[in-house]
């Protein structure tokens, strides 16, 4: 009997609690949730400060709800050690939580969360960059995110706080990272103390703030390091060419890139972001051969520091190899390079000729082990590492050049080529530095394939002791004069010299007078052998006395004869100076092209191809002259664009007089495909509507409901 | 079989204008048809204008004739088709009439009588000779070959009852291109 | 079977007395297509003895047996009403492709020249220029050019259509600029209109060339002379030829005169060698 009591009172019991969780919900829906609607929730949203007392408030006010609604159970369901009203309690705070719940769902509120843990975030960040450190200031934080933490305990509404907060710190650090991070390399931030600080703020500020918005958790820590480093490897990987252009200075980015690249999947995606980077950033027709390759040199030397083994090397290095192959002047390059020479077509790279004189003795150790037998620091090669992988232990990037080719022999033929200039281009015979990066090159390419570099070496080393002799007056033979001493030759062994071409050149008079003197002499003190000179070879130190000016050149035979010739007379037309200097017209041309650049003859205005000397410079008037170019094309830039918009529009009209209307995408594939290459329509259709609407503004169109119509 | 469509005088406007012929090298049509269009489009004559229907198919234009001053047609406007053929300019273009046109060298349909669009075609010919010449048609009707018998008498024989008659027949070009 | 809808317009039976002009003249056109391409624009060589074959007509095949010593032959080219003109043009680029890289720049550069009489004659430049280019071109690539690949750019009809036009304006100009000499030939007694009479005859594409076109023809170019044999059925046993000279010849010497002979059976012309 007293259980069927009980069992009825049960049952009222449990109704009530149905009934009490009803009236509960439809009075939090009535008064409740508009009381913490916001009603200027977007104008608070702006200040950051009202948006964290807006969000307190919220949350007081739920609590507030939360203790009058708990307050009836509390009572009614008091009995502790009673088993249906311990479920009957947990059934109601369970329904209390899930109603509140819904109600934080609201975008307001997550929105408001965001900002204010983002906000929390954003000050443990500066609270790190600049060390003047407020402790009150951040104590005073944590202490109001604390109070936020007890209401949110309050309404047992953890699991969102910590959804939003991680939420937010995902998105932060990311950001903070490359905002702090990117595109600096030089500074020593980025390597071991850079780790450091950002240790300092994860394990500081950071997880201070985030742990007491949330439930402690030991993986906290080392959950936000992992974020760090992926946010790092992911800024290295994107930044590695920029880190190969300015390596050295980069090499503390490397360090630190260094110690985060660990998995494969990054190591894949530093290969693939690099070479796209490449193909994107380098290897295309706009870049000079010596940038690719001092480039080329920069990778070798940073993929070596990050991965001493070479693996990532080999296969970054792939492409750009690849490309270098197929430019034509690599070659070219290299060798002047090496040879220390600069040129302007080839760009600088005499830091190869460095790297040359400092690697060389170290060459040879190198290529005893070359299977790393007695490596007692041996481990296998990583498992990314292409099947036709070879380890290079050096970070010999001459030795990675040299290796572009197949055989050396196209190297052996360039220097043979570049090193004959340069012994020509010669004054005085001296010939220490040539003879020093010869020795460097033998070592690299051996002795028996430069051989012919050493005879040429010689023939200006016997040349000089020649030159000597013949201009030394006590050994003039009787009945010949003496040799004068303007005229210095080299003597070279025909057979072991590059082949010259085979050019004549009228050299003046006096000159020519001076070669048979020295041909004479020649053949005195060398019996045996018989000098051919090569008149377009050599170089020639010109002192021109002008009537306003002396100028001082060191020019080429041909360029000399030439400026002699104006001693005669002032004015001379091509023809005439071809064929009085036994010279081709182009040749003749380029001649007088480095005259002319050098103000010294002008090209006559009223008559082509005639010559006058300027015995006064004519400064002024040339730039005068370039002033008027300068001004003209403006102008005809201007013409053309008027010129345009009258095509243009004569389009439109015809379109539009024979198609009464028509939507703005039609009539930009109208002239698209209507309007001729040769007069070319390049806007797009921004510019189309801008002109459009001039056009409308000008009354000659008129814009009716999405289609543009002739005004009538 | 459709006895009606295997018959072999059977003639179909499609298929004249689909049937590729030992001549057609559409490229260089287009090519024609575009330096045509911009020597059109630049010399802007008043009272005549065409253009291509549609950017995908430069052989199909519409074009627009105003009538010549001093004539019947003086003050109106005309709407034309111009299909061009794959051998073009070497074959002439099909001409038509699109709004009503009531004169003695056009037919109720539209088609013109006109010797230059025939035996007197010839490749120097353009789209700018063609138009100018059909509005000079206008003014000046070859009355002794009409396709349009009764145009024709009442070009000399009552002017009057010609404009009438003419303009019971007008369609103004709005209209048209409502249609 | 012709599915519905596959032919937008409903083909009609053409009553032949009810047809318009335009219709007629799409018919005729349609024909002659048909029945040209059959045929290639310029043919390969045939001895003349193939032409045999084609008559059992005793005064035919004498007249044939006439023309046929040694090499002779001739070259077929389509009948479509440009036939003498195209055969003309073929066979002009046909003889110069065998000179020198010189000669053809000299009849190059004189051909081109002659352009002149086309603004004479109140030819606008922008009428004219695309076809004479196409001229221009082919006299560019003529020095290069096999015998095969000369008959394929003339049976490309872009080239060779644009040729013809060339020559044809070149005829009808000289008519025009030579308005006196013409006239009295051209004059039926109804008054005769020079241009009229070049419009419907000359400019006209795919109108036959009759003689008057051809001795314009050849004033116009001044360096070829032309001969024409004729083989119809008119009485004895051998083709009449008629020579076409040009009544003002260059006084240079510089471009080469050239020889054309065109072989004629009533209503056509094809290129006859001898």
């Amino acid at each position: 009997m007293a259980a069927a009591v009980r069992l009825r009172q049960r049952n009222l019991m449990d109704r009530l609690l149905n009934w009490y969780i009803d009236t509960v919900r439809s009075h939090f829906a009535l008064h409740g949730l508009p009381a913490i609607k916001n009603p200027n929730v977007p104008g608070i949203l702006s200040d950051l400060i009202s948006v964290g007392n807006v969000l307190k408030r919220v949350l007081a006010t739920l609590c507030d709800a939360w203790h009058h609604y708990m307050f009836p159970i509390s009572f009614i369901y008091a009995d502790n050690s009673n088993k249906d009203d311990m479920l009957a309690r947990i059934r109601f705070r369970h329904s209390l939580t899930a109603m509140i719940d819904i109600a934080l769902s609201d975008h307001e509120f997550q929105l408001m969360a965001h900002m204010l843990v983002e906000h929390h975030l954003t000050a443990c960040g500066k609270h790190e960059e600049n060390q003047m450190v407020d402790d009150r200031d951040e104590a005073q934080r944590l202490a109001f995110l604390a109070e936020i933490r007890q209401q949110i305990d309050v309404l047992q509404v953890q699991d969102r706080m910590e959804r939003i907060v991680a939420e937010v710190y995902h998105k932060f650090i990311p950001r903070y990272i490359s905002r702090q991070y990117a595109r600096i390399w030089e500074q020593e931030q980025r390597a071991e103390p850079l780790m450091v600080e950002l240790k300092n703020l994860i394990y500081g500020p950071i997880t201070r703030c985030v742990s007491v918005l949330i439930r402690r958790d030991e993986l906290l820590e080392s959950r936000l390091y992992e974020l760090v480093t992926e946010c790092l490897v992911k800024l290295g990987i994107e930044e590695m060419f920029d880190i190969v252009i300015y390596f050295p200075d980069s090499i503390p980015a490397l360090g630190y890139l260094k110690m985060c690249l660990k998995t494969q999947e990054h190591r894949a995606q530093l290969v693939t972001e690099f070479q796209n980077a490449c193909h994107a950033r380098l290897l295309h027709c706009g870049a000079n051969t010596s940038d690719i390759i001092s480039f080329y040199m920069s990778t070798i030397r940073a993929f070596k520091l990050l991965e001493p083994r070479g693996v990532l090397l080999d296969k970054v290095s792939r492409s750009i190899r690849r490309y270098l192959r197929d430019r034509e002047d690599t070659v070219k390059c290299i060798v002047n390079g090496m040879l220390e020479v600069e040129d302007a077509n080839t760009g600088d790279l005499s830091e190869l000729g460095k790297e040359l004189a400092s690697s060389s003795g170290t060459q040879s150790a190198d290529a005893v082990d070359d299977n790393g037998y007695s490596d007692m620091n041996w481990v296998p090669d990583p498992i990314d590492a292409a099947p036709d992988f070879r380890n290079k232990r050096s970070s010999d990037f001459i030795g990675s050049l040299l290796s572009l080719y197949d055989n050396k022999e196209v190297f052996v033929k360039e220097i043979v080529v570049v090193l004959a200039n340069r012994l020509l281009d010669l004054k005085n015979y001296e010939i220490d530095r040539e003879m020093m990066h010869l020795e460097l090159l033998k070592l690299l390419f051996g002795e028996s394939d430069l051989h012919n570099c050493d005879v040429m070496v010689k023939d200006i080393l016997e040349s000089k002791r020649v030159d000597s002799n013949i201009h030394d007056p006590t050994t003039v033979a009787p009945g010949t004069y003496p040799v004068a001493g303007i005229v210095h030759a080299s003597m070279l062994s025909k057979l072991f010299w590059p082949a010259f071409r085979d050019e004549d050149l009228a050299l003046p008079h006096v000159i020519e007078e001076q070669l048979n003197r020295y041909s004479a002499k020649f053949s005195i003190l060398k019996s045996a052998r018989k000098l051919t000179w090569l008149k377009r070879l050599g170089s020639v130190d010109v002192t021109l006395e002008l009537e306003d000016r002396t100028l001082d050149f060191t020019v080429s035979p041909d360029r000399a004869s030439m400026i002699y010739l104006f001693q005669e007379r002032s004015t001379y037309t091509l023809t005439e100076l071809s064929a009085r200097l036994n010279l081709d017209e182009i040749t003749t041309r380029r001649a007088l092209g480095f005259w002319i650049k050098n103000d010294v003859l002008k090209e006559d205005e009223s008559c082509n191809d005639k010559f006058i000397l300027l015995e006064r410079a004519e400064e002024s008037k040339k730039k005068v002259l370039l002033d008027d170019a300068a001004e003209s094309s403006v102008q005809t830039t201007e013409e053309k664009a008027t010129e345009e918009m009258r095509i243009y529009w004569s389009y439109v009209n015809g379109m539009l007089t024979n198609i009464p209307a028509l939507p703005i995408d039609r009539i930009q594939s109208f002239l698209k495909m209507l309007i001729p290459k040769e007069v070319g329509y390049s806007r797009n259709v921004d510019e189309l509507r801008d002109f459009l609407t001039v056009m409308v503004a000008e009354e000659k169109l008129e814009y009716v409901s999405g289609s543009y119509r002739l005004k009538r | 079989m459709d006895s009606q469509n295997t018959t072999p005088t059977t003639f179909s406007s499609h298929k004249m204008q689909d049937a590729p012929t030992a001549m057609a090298d559409s490229h260089s049509v287009t090519k024609r048809l575009q330096s045509e269009l911009m020597q059109l489009m630049m010399s802007n004559v008043p009272g005549i204008s065409a253009f291509p229907v549609s950017d995908s198919n430069l052989c199909q234009w519409t074009g627009t004739i105003s009538g010549p001053e001093g004539t019947f047609y003086e003050g109106l406007t005309y709407k034309i088709s111009m299909t061009f053929p794959p051998n073009y300019p070497y074959h002439a273009p099909v001409i038509r009439f699109v709004s009503p046109m009531w004169h003695p060298n056009v037919d109720m349909s539209g088609n013109i009588c006109l010797d230059i669009l025939k035996e007197k075609w010839s490749a120097i010919y353009n789209v700018q000779t063609i138009l100018l010449s059909l509005q000079s048609l206008l003014g000046e009707p070859n009355n002794a070959s009409p396709l349009n018998a009764q145009a024709a008498d009442l070009w000399d024989g009552n002017p009057a009852e010609y404009k009438r008659l003419m303009m019971t027949h007008y369609k103004d070009i709005g209209e048209i291109n409502d249609e | 079977m012709v599915q519905e809808g596959e032919l937008p317009t409903v083909a009609v039976e053409h009553d032949p007395d009810q047809l318009d002009d335009l219709t007629i003249l799409r018919l005729t056109q349609e024909i002659k297509d048909v029945e040209a391409s059959k045929n290639p624009l310029v043919g390969d060589f045939k001895p003349i003895s193939v032409l045999l074959d084609e008559y059992k007509d005793a005064t035919f095949r004498s007249k044939i047996k006439a023309l046929g010593g040694g090499n002779a032959g001739y070259r077929p080219v389509r009948g479509d009403g440009n036939c003498a003109w195209r055969a003309f043009a073929f066979r002009y680029f046909e003889l110069l492709s065998k000179l020198s890289k010189e000669d053809i720049e000299a009849s190059s550069k004189f051909l081109l020249s002659r352009t002149g009489i086309l603004d004479a004659a109140g030819y606008s430049e922008t009428g004219y220029i695309d076809f004479v280019e196409e001229t221009s071109n082919l006299f560019q690539k003529l020095p290069d050019m096999t015998p095969e690949q000369l008959v394929s750019e003339f049976n490309n009809a872009e080239v060779s259509s644009a040729i013809i036009v060339h020559f044809r304006l070149l005829a009808a100009a000289y008519i025009k600029t030579h308005a006196d000499d013409y006239l009295p030939f051209i004059d039926d007694g109804e008054g005769a209109d020079i241009s009229e009479y070049c419009n419907r005859n000359i400019e006209a594409f795919s109108v036959e060339a009759d003689h008057l076109a051809l001795s314009a023809l050849v004033n116009s170019m001044t360096t070829v002379d032309l001969g024409v044999v004729y083989m119809d059925r008119s009485a004895g046993d051998e083709a009449i030829v008629h020579n076409f000279f040009p009544t003002e010849s260059t006084v240079e010497v510089d471009p080469p005169s050239l020889k054309i002979d065109l072989l004629y059976r009533p209503g056509h012309y094809d290129i006859f060698y001898k």
